[in-house]
């Protein structure tokens, strides 16, 4: 009974006490297991899927919105096709143009006063001379000036749209450009046909490409799996020989991103062929 | 709560980040084409003139081989640019990546001073720019047929990872005459069709051949006496002798897996059931008891179980049992008449024929039945056999009429795909084409 | 000497001549030897006459008999019962429209049906033999709906081997 006393009661009480605390601690505790048990599969593994493309074109009415700017760059293809829209577009706009320039000058001056107001506050706090008003005067032009300037890089900036799935950050070829490495590899790779059917014959090819689209180096993934398994070493060779047909030099990659896609690997996959 | 709720806060940034930074750019490709792999077989070597006559032989029974297995496509060597005459360097890649050879085989021949033949050759990857394998082959110089299938077969297996089935037979009915009086012989030749010989003279008539597992025998139909029963052949002796003493016809022999029983069926009194019969204790077997048309029957590549044709259902279908005769059960659903089941050596699938809406079918389908798929079809096409690594299936296959007169009867062969039909050439028409197994 | 050599000569063929166009526009059709049926006007038949038809057809994947083959085994019960010493092969035949194996196994059953037939008519089944040949010996060649019409068939003939 005691004993009972002694070692429970205080425990219970010890809990009752701290209970907020406890349980704190143990939805911290257990959000990191859920982070490490989720997140960490996700460093090794690149999950490839694309969400089903869906372009949004974005027609440039920026000057009207206040909405934070994503920087899209245009692709020369997307330009080609769209420039006659664009350019319809652009002359609706500028039949109404009066009216954005209008709200545009509105805002400009609004914040040219904004800044002027800083400025202005800046100054009287230093003596006033007319020679410091003359400065004044001077320094408003220069933030005219500057205001002008940045205007136009802005919209140097803007007229060069890219297409964008949003929410896969970290991924700057645009859906078109995949493509065509695509078709590019596909007239490469003879398929092995009637392969026994033994689970997935997906290979990864590591290639390593130099700035004009030539394979300097590839390797297949999964080299284990070519000595165990034969109709994937099968599959896996001919997928190595796709990537290294000289038939298949100057892959169609843009050379403005090389960076993304001097590594790159290339998942062949003949399960719409083989498979039945 | 504050210092809480920002630690929770930046984990949650942190997590996000880890999922949207990848390492490296994946792309899918998921489709291709399917063509025959352009190889080079460069001409084997020999140096002295009995050594390059030897070599010619067997570069060119290689290269047929390879050819008509439908998978690869043998570069005319006139296109080629390098010529080998030292079997040990390595190849001028480029000269053959030009020519768009995928692989290429570079060989030699040795005639030792024992009569025998030593061969080695290796198979290069052109793309990789590197050895894929090396094999070296010594044997009596008389075999060299054998040799150049042998080498055919190493080359289909490095780089299609199937077994290859270049060094077997095709036993056949060899057809003659006008269709009221047929003359049909029981005939044998190599694959590529070297060889052929006739073994019975087309007195009586003679049906549906099969190999023992030995390839030293033959099973098979004939009409000795007017009397349908089946028969075994010794291939080399030619002598014949009748399995069992049925009363009334036997029919449709097929070897067991193991070469100790010949399962067949027996038909008496309107009704044919599927018997075995062991060759050493001559003890037979009854396995199926429907009073009915039961034929046709397929023991498994494991002994374990037997496909068969039967009408116990209405019409023909296939069915499968156990080997002991218990568990029937049928397998085939779709529209139509099933027959012919045979089942596959490799045991993922059993080959069948079809009849529906006047138009015969080949097709396979798994052995739970599932997966039905067909890879042949025409007027009459009928009595699949499978080549000994499951890859492709010969058949028999008549033409359409030709202006009141009726179609040529020939065998075929095609590929699991269903890709790569073509016909196996035979000096008369021929039907019931027969598979040897490989010899383990 | 020329005279009688002429004379011979002439008179051979002469007689040879006679005997073929009496051959001819006999009544009695021309005997087929493996069969023992007579041929005439091409259709086969158990007597000489040309009265019994040994052959009755069969629907496509069918062994039943039909009223009119029944009624043609009709005739031959009565032929064979006028001639008891006669023992009979029954043959069973089918079209080309299935596989091989399938057809040996269906034309057994046609045979098999006939004979039942003719013993439930009273004949010793003793007499009977049967023999299947599948779809190996059409009776009339071509790959079309007349020809494998008239090949899904039983025929009746003398059993020559007995």
């Amino acid at each position: 009974m005691t004993i009972n006393n002694l070692i429970f009661l205080p425990l219970k009480r010890e809990i009752l006490e701290k209970k907020n605390y406890l349980l704190q601690s143990l939805g911290l505790h257990l959000f990191i297991i859920m982070l490490i048990y989720y997140g960490l599969p996700n460093l090794f593994r690149y999950r490839s899927d694309f969400l089903p493309p869906l372009p949004v074109e974005i027609i440039n009415i920026s000057d009207k919105t206040t909405a934070p700017k994503i920087n899209f760059k245009k692709t020369p293809d997307t330009s080609k096709n769209k420039t006659n829209y664009a350019n319809q577009e652009n002359i609706k706009y500028n039949n109404q143009s009066k009216i954005p320039d209008t709200t545009e000058a509105i805002e400009e001056t609004k914040e040219v006063v904004e800044i002027k107001k800083k400025k202005i506050v800046k100054l009287k706090e230093l003596k006033k001379k007319p020679n410091q008003l003359q400065s004044v005067l001077k320094s408003i032009e220069q933030v005219k000036k500057d205001f002008s300037d940045k205007k136009k890089k802005d919209k140097e900036k803007n007229k060069t749209d890219e297409k964008v799935t949003p929410t896969k950050l970290g991924i700057n070829l645009s859906i078109s450009e995949v493509d065509a490495v695509r078709r590019h590899f596909e007239k490469c790779w003879n398929i092995p046909s009637g392969a026994r059917e033994v689970g997935n014959l997906a290979t990864e090819i590591k290639v390593r490409f130099n700035k004009e689209g030539n394979v300097l180096d590839a390797r297949i993934a999964n080299v284990g799996r070519m000595k165990r398994d034969r109709y994937f070493r099968t599959a896996a060779e001919s997928a190595l020989r796709a990537v290294l047909n000289p038939r298949c030099k100057n892959a169609p990659l843009p050379k403005d991103k090389f960076d993304k896609w001097k590594n790159l690997t290339l998942n062949f996959d003949p399960k719409s062929i083989i498979g039945y | 709560m504050k210092y809480i709720k920002k630690i929770f806060f930046s984990f949650l940034i942190f997590f996000f980040y880890i999922i949207n930074v990848n390492a490296e750019l994946k792309i899918d490709i998921t489709s291709g084409y399917t063509e025959p792999t352009p190889i080079g077989i460069n001409d084997f070597i020999g140096f002295t003139e009995e050594e390059k006559d030897v070599a010619k032989q067997i570069t060119k029974l290689v290269i047929a081989d390879l050819n008509n297995s439908g998978l690869f496509k043998v570069i005319d060597p006139k296109a080629y640019i390098q010529r080998i005459s030292n079997p040990n360097i390595m190849p001028k890649f480029a000269d053959w990546k030009i020519i768009n050879a995928q692989a290429l085989i570079i060989g030699s021949t040795k005639l030792e001073t024992n009569g025998n033949i030593r061969i080695e050759f290796r198979l290069w990857d052109v793309f990789a720019e590197q050895q894929m394998a090396g094999w070296a082959f010594n044997t009596a110089r008389s075999n060299w047929r054998q040799i150049s299938h042998r080498i055919a077969d190493k080359v289909y297996e490095r780089l299609t990872g199937e077994i290859g089935y270049f060094d077997t037979r095709i036993a056949y009915i060899a057809e003659s005459g006008p269709a009221k009086k047929r003359i049909k012989r029981l005939a044998i030749m190599d694959q590529d069709g070297a060889n052929h010989r006739f073994l019975t003279n087309g007195t009586n008539l003679v049906l549906t051949p099969r190999f023992s597992p030995s390839q030293q025998e033959l099973t098979y139909l004939s009409y000795i006496g007017r009397i349908p029963r089946v028969y075994l052949l010794d291939i080399e002796t030619g002598k014949q002798e009748i399995v069992g003493d049925f009363p009334g016809m036997s029919f449709a022999p097929r070897f067991s897996p193991f070469g100790d029983q010949v399962i067949m069926s027996l038909a008496s009194e309107g009704n044919s059931d599927i018997y075995s019969y062991n060759l050493k204790t001559n003890i037979r077997k009854q396995l199926t008891t429907y009073r009915g048309i039961d034929t046709s029957p397929s023991y498994a590549p494991n002994g374990k179980k037997i496909a068969f044709n039967s009408d116990r259902g209405g019409t023909p279908q296939i069915y499968v049992m156990n080997s002991n005769g218990k568990k029937i059960k049928r397998i085939s659903f779709g529209k139509g008449n099933y027959s012919t089941p045979v089942w596959s050596p490799r045991g993922d699938y059993i080959a069948f024929t079809k009849f529906f809406n006047k138009t015969f079918y080949i097709g396979v389908m798994t052995p739970e039945g599932k997966g039905e798929r067909i890879i042949a079809k025409g007027f009459l096409v009928e009595g699949p056999t499978w080549t000994p690594n499951g890859r492709m299936i010969g058949y028999t296959k008549k033409d359409y009429p030709v202006k009141k007169k009726e179609g040529k009867t020939r065998i075929f062969l095609i590929d699991l795909t269903g890709f790569h039909e073509k016909e196996i050439i035979t000096p008369l028409e021929a039907s019931d084409p027969a598979w040897s197994p490989l010899l383990d | 000497m020329v005279f009688i050599e002429m004379f011979n000569f002439k008179s051979i063929t002469i007689l040879l001549f006679t005997a073929i166009l009496y051959s001819c526009t006999t009544k009695g059709g021309m005997e087929d030897v493996s069969t023992g049926l007579y041929e005439k006007g091409g259709m086969s038949y158990l007597d000489q006459d040309g009265t019994v038809p040994a052959k009755i057809f069969f629907d496509y994947d069918s062994y039943l008999l039909t009223s009119m083959a029944e009624s043609t085994l009709d005739l031959q019960v009565t032929w064979m019962d006028e001639n008891p010493e006669k023992f009979i092969l029954v043959e069973g035949h089918c079209d080309e429209r299935g596989t091989r194996e399938y057809n040996l196994a269906l034309g057994e059953r046609r045979a098999n049906s006939v004979k039942e037939y003719l013993t439930s008519m009273g004949i010793d089944d003793g007499r009977l033999n049967t023999v299947s040949y599948g779809k190996e010996r059409p009776d009339k060649e071509g790959s079309f709906e007349d020809s494998w019409t008239l090949n899904r068939r039983s025929v009746t003939t003398l059993d020559v081997d007995r």
